[in-house]
């Protein structure tokens, strides 16, 4: 019995496989999305966790101005710390690059102060090692470097090569001697404003200890410490008393691993692929919920003669729901099974696309744990889809087995709400009219239709409005808001005078002068690391709009904030911002809030410089300069620096954006890919809407050929409907798009930045110009179809 | 006549829904012995369907009671409305409602599958003359052989009863005498009452008894003592 009902439902399928197909398409694309998401979280985090244990990353770090290195010993006293160990940090520019004779690869040469590398203390046996892609660790004594995989990958060095760093203000030649990368370089930025790590200008290198130490000069001391707390043992749990031993030496940040922003950025990506991986599937088994639904709805209607004779020959109304069950069990195990291979599939590229971004190496468990996910996909949809069977066979149980045997009463013919306005009548014909009434006629199914077309449009509207987000997101800050050509950045404040006659050119056409504090912003509710940005008065350079690009003018007494600050903090207009400089001077400034920038990326509360300056007491300082002019002039203030030992680098604003697109290819890439997913379930759903709609009416059709009508006027029967049905979709679906937008951006923002709901009238344009296009694109292909109708067939088909 | 296999005490069925109730079927009693062929007789809308649904388990009566093997029918749970229907009754319908999808074999196959003492199902349709055509679809048979294939289905589970719903009502003279035919050679094969709704008067005459319906009454019974062989009816 099994065996025959399987068998007829793989046929019945057969007869419609299109609507089968897409809507185990559908399914497949939710639930590759969910396994896809869901083994990259799994595999990155086990990478990840295998990364931190090969390198010995330790749990929690402190900075201070200079320490003894023995203080490490009484950190290591501390009740919750198990290790604990002193090292030293600094950054210094690169001068030049030296290739070893044999060593092939490109040789990318560099302007001066182009790149600079944080350089990390580091010993054999310490914690917080490179993990070694290739060559040895640096030895004591000896002027040896481990680079920075990406640095080392962007120009081409190999062990054997070398670099030329001013470190400690002089030249020294330091031989690479191995190529790595450590937890703490994996997601680099100089300046968190610049979002993308760019490994070929900024990147770390580790140094022996004692090498490090004799070329800072700072032999026996410490600015950072590393340790490890007990297993169960918090940051907090350990905060004051370490705050209070490094007290003497001025300690700035006691903080734990989480808070590094090279793993903060790691794990941010982390959360997002989490969260993701609960919402996409959702999404997509909704939209197959819809097409199923609608599907097997119409075919049980269809086969309810079929259903009394089973019932006469004494089947259960048990039996045959779960017949149909089945049909949804059979799309739904079909869907589950593919997405979740495909995912499967997906998820090693996918893998490595991360490792390339965080520079990880590809460390960790293999693919084998991913397997269950074939099984659970698989699973999941067969009882998901199942069960969207079971509900739409449900008029099955309400069936009398003699009533199952007659066909359905015609449904009652009345004039449907529409056709009271009084000019309808006139504006359709009859076909139209048929049409119009089928879609009253049958409410249950009009409304799933509805529902489908609305949660498409959403589907589309979202995601297109996503590729708009990302232009807000990231290009407008380097496109909108920098308006500089180069940025010339200082070590240590610079006074004014001299920054300006450092970049005194011909070719240089503007220079505005900056100065950058990091500060701690605090408002009544929260408080947020950020920086504290100078700006002159009336400068042009950085130009500061709001959300809808309305200029905003700094003005003496006054902030402006950026976008993601202001919704951290809960701040607006008028209210007060409190800013305290961290560190032993611990000034604190209250500001009032006078405008808010439309940024979301960086946490910067923008002030005229010289109030700045005055907070920072270096009155008449500055710490980077904006610079409006010539490539040429950009080489020539490079030429002129290049021994200036406080000044580190001049980038090009257009290199920068270069960078940023090559980086967000593969990003842009996904985004249209989404885009060309919500378009094809948007075209699913009309298409299936219209092909249920069309055998439904294929009798009456077929009375209408007989009676002369064209295959044209046939088609205005259905199409008429699904006009109707999609401007009703449409409208329905704003809300929707809106509510969409909205979960998405608030699963994605986190500590780092804000994401707006962008939602444009542009794309919620092009969403609806998307959907009428896969209705036209719908009536074209039930237009192939009416045209191939005999009306004799139909007519002597007896459902 | 031999001890009732049936028993039927003021079967009545009303159907309420759309207002103004139907009186489909008023105060039917009968009983039908083992063997018998009953023929139902009466005008379109009489009731002779309800009727013949009470009997078969697909519909329930509103008042009445209907008593098959010592139970009684008509209190009948679904579920064992349904044991009833699987293992006691074979219906044959007047548009076959074959199951499009599934072979004429398969069809049969399908009846026996959930039926307990079964007969096999090649065996049935070589009963029927169909034995060649068990692989064809029912869009493949013509009406006749299409309704062979539902006297198989039916006869495939050695019903007990065996009920149909005029099955020539929409085959021609040339058909509907073997399916007649292949009617009540399966009565005598199977030792079970055949019940027959039908338009024609001329089948009537080879039936043991006839009921007349009219407006949903039982009107009248009638015996026929010497019931017409099914080669003598006049097509
Ligand atoms: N489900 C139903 N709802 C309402 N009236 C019904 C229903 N089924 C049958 N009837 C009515 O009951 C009467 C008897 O029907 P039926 O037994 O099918 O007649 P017959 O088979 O003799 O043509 C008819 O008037 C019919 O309209
Ligand atoms: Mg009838």
């Amino acid at each position: 019995m099994v065996k025959l009902l399987g068998l007829k439902m793989l046929r019945d399928m057969g007869r419609s496989k299109a609507v089968y197909i897409i809507c185990a398409l559908v399914v497949t694309i939710g639930f590759s999305g969910y396994s896809l998401m869901s083994i990259a979280y799994e595999r990155l985090m086990d990478t990840r966790d295998a990364f931190f244990s090969a390198t010995d990353f330790s749990t929690a770090f402190a900075d201070v101005e200079q320490a003894p290195l023995a203080v490490a010993g009484r950190l290591a006293a501390v009740p919750g710390v198990s290790v604990a160990e002193g090292r030293l940090t600094d950054t210094a520019r690169v001068q030049a690059l030296r290739w070893h004779e044999q060593s092939g690869g490109k040789r990318e040469e560099l302007l001066a102060g182009e790149a600079e590398l944080l350089l990390i203390s580091t010993r054999p046996e310490g914690m917080n090692r490179p993990y070694l892609n290739a060559g040895s660790l640096p030895r004591a004594g000896r002027l040896e470097t481990v680079l920075g995989a990406g640095f080392a990958a962007a120009h081409g060095l190999r062990p054997g090569d070398a670099v030329s760093l001013i470190i400690g203000g002089q030249a020294t030649e330091l031989e690479v001697c191995g190529i790595g990368v450590s937890p703490e370089n994996i997601y680099l930025v100089k300046d968190l404003a610049d979002m993308l790590p760019d490994l070929s200008s900024y990147d770390g290198a580790f140094l022996h200890y004692d090498t490090l130490a004799a070329l800072l000069g700072r032999e026996g001391a410490a600015n950072s410490f590393a340790f490890t707390l007990w297993p169960g043992a918090g940051i907090d749990d350990v905060k004051a008393a370490v705050e209070d031993i490094l007290r003497p030496y001025v300690c700035y940040r006691v903080y734990d691993r989480a808070d590094h922003v090279s793993t903060a950025m790691l794990q941010a990506e982390l959360d997002q692929l989490q969260s993701m991986a609960g919402v996409i599937p959702v999404l997509f088994l909704l939209v197959a919920a819809v097409i199923l639904y609608i599907t097997l709805f119409r075919l049980v209607e269809q086969q309810r003669v079929q259903i009394g004779a089973l019932l006469s020959l004494g089947f259960s109304h048990r039996a045959i729901s779960l017949h149909f069950a089945c049909f949804g069990a059979a799309t739904g195990l079909l869907g589950g099974v593919a997405g979740g291979a495909s995912g499967i599939l997906c998820a090693v590229p996918i893998w490595e696309y991360y490792l390339t971004f965080y520079s990880m190496p590809a460390l960790g468990a293999g693919f084998g744990a991913a397997y269950p996910y074939l099984f659970y996909s698989a699973l999941a949809g067969a009882l998901f889809c199942g069960a969207i069977g079971w509900l739409a066979a449900r008029g099955v149980a309400r069936l009398q087995p003699a009533e199952a045997l007659q066909p359905a009463a015609p449904p009652a013919g009345k004039l449907t709400p529409l056709e009271r306005l009084p000019w309808t009548r006139e504006l359709l014909t009859i076909p139209g009219l048929v049409g119009l009434r089928g879609v009253f006629r049958n409410g249950r199914r009009s409304l799933f239709s509805l529902v489908g077309i609305a949660c498409a449009y959403m589907m589309i509207a979202s995601l297109v409005s996503m590729n708009s987000m990302v232009d807000i997101f990231i290009y407008d800050e380097l496109t909108e808001v920098e308006q500089q050509d180069f940025t010339v950045y200082f070590n240590a404040p610079v006074a004014w005078a001299d920054a300006r006659a450092a970049v005194s050119h011909p070719e240089v056409r503007r220079a505005e002068l900056v100065l950058d504090v990091g500060v701690t912003c605090k408002s009544p509710v929260a408080s947020l690391e950020g920086t504290l940005k100078g700006l002159e008065v009336g400068g042009e350079l950085l130009r500061l709009a709001d959300a809808a690009g309305r200029p905003l003018a700094l003005a003496e007494g006054g902030a402006i904030i950026t976008a993601h600050m202001a919704a951290a903090l809960e701040l607006g207009p008028g209210d007060w911002l409190e800013v305290e400089s961290p560190g032993p001077a611990g000034q604190t400034m209250r500001l009032p809030v006078a405008g808010v920038t439309g940024q979301y990326m960086n946490s910067t509360v923008y002030v005229p410089l010289r109030l700045a300056a005055e907070f920072q007491r270096t009155n008449g300082a500055c710490n980077s300069l904006l610079v409006a002019g010539t490539e040429q002039a950009r080489r020539d203030v490079a030429d002129r620096l290049a021994d200036a030992a406080r000044f580190t680098l001049a980038e090009g604003r257009l290199a920068k954006i270069d960078k940023m697109n090559a980086a967000m290819g593969s990003m842009l890439f996904i985004l249209y890919y989404m885009a060309f997913a919500g378009v094809a379930i948007g075209f699913a759903v009309i298409f299936t809407g219209s092909l249920v709609c069309f055998e439904e009416m294929k009798r009456e059709m077929a009375t209408m050929i007989t009676l002369g009508l064209n295959s044209r006027d046939c088609l205005e029967v259905i199409s008429s409907g699904q006009w109707l049905l999609t401007f009703g979709g449409v409208i329905l679906g704003l809300p929707l798009t809106w509510a969409a937008t909205e979960a998405m951006v608030r699963t994605m923002s986190g500590d780092m930045y804000t994401i707006p709901n962008y939602l444009s009238g542009e794309a919620l344009v092009r969403a609806t110009v998307l959907t009428l296009v896969a209705v036209v694109l719908s009536n074209a292909v039930i237009h192939r179809r009416l045209r191939r109708i005999t009306p004799v067939d139909i007519m002597r088909e007896r459902n | 006549m031999s001890e009732a296999l049936l028993t039927a005490e003021n079967l009545s069925r009303q159907y309420t829904g759309g207002g103004v109730p139907v009186h489909a079927l008023r105060a039917a009693s009968f009983t039908i012995a083992p063997a018998e062929c009953i023929i139902v007789l009466g005008p379109s809308g009489s009731g002779k369907s309800t009727l013949l649904n009470i009997i078969g388990g697909m519909d329930t009566p509103t008042t009445g009671r209907l008593c098959y093997g010592g139970r009684d029918v008509s209190a009948f749970s679904a579920r064992e409305l349904t044991e009833y229907r699987r293992d006691a009754v074979g219906f044959i319908f007047q548009f076959f409602n074959l199951i499009p999808s599934l072979t004429a074999l398969e069809n049969v196959a399908l009846a026996a599958a959930i039926t307990a003492g079964a007969m096999s199902p090649p065996e049935a349709l070589a009963l029927v003359g169909l034995a060649e055509r068990g692989a064809h679809f029912p869009s493949q048979l013509s009406g006749g052989e299409q309704q062979r294939v539902s006297i198989a289905r039916a006869i495939v589970k050695n019903p007990a009863l065996f009920l149909c719903d005029e099955p020539t009502g929409a085959l021609d003279t040339q058909n509907s005498a073997t399916v007649v035919r292949l009617l009540l050679q399966m009565r005598d094969r199977l030792g079970c009452p055949v019940v027959i709704i039908t338009h024609n008067t001329e089948i009537a005459r080879a039936g043991d008894r006839i009921f007349h319906m009219k407006d949903g009454l039982l009107e009248k019974i009638s015996i026929n003592s010497a019931p017409v062989p099914v080669e003598d009816l006049q097509w």
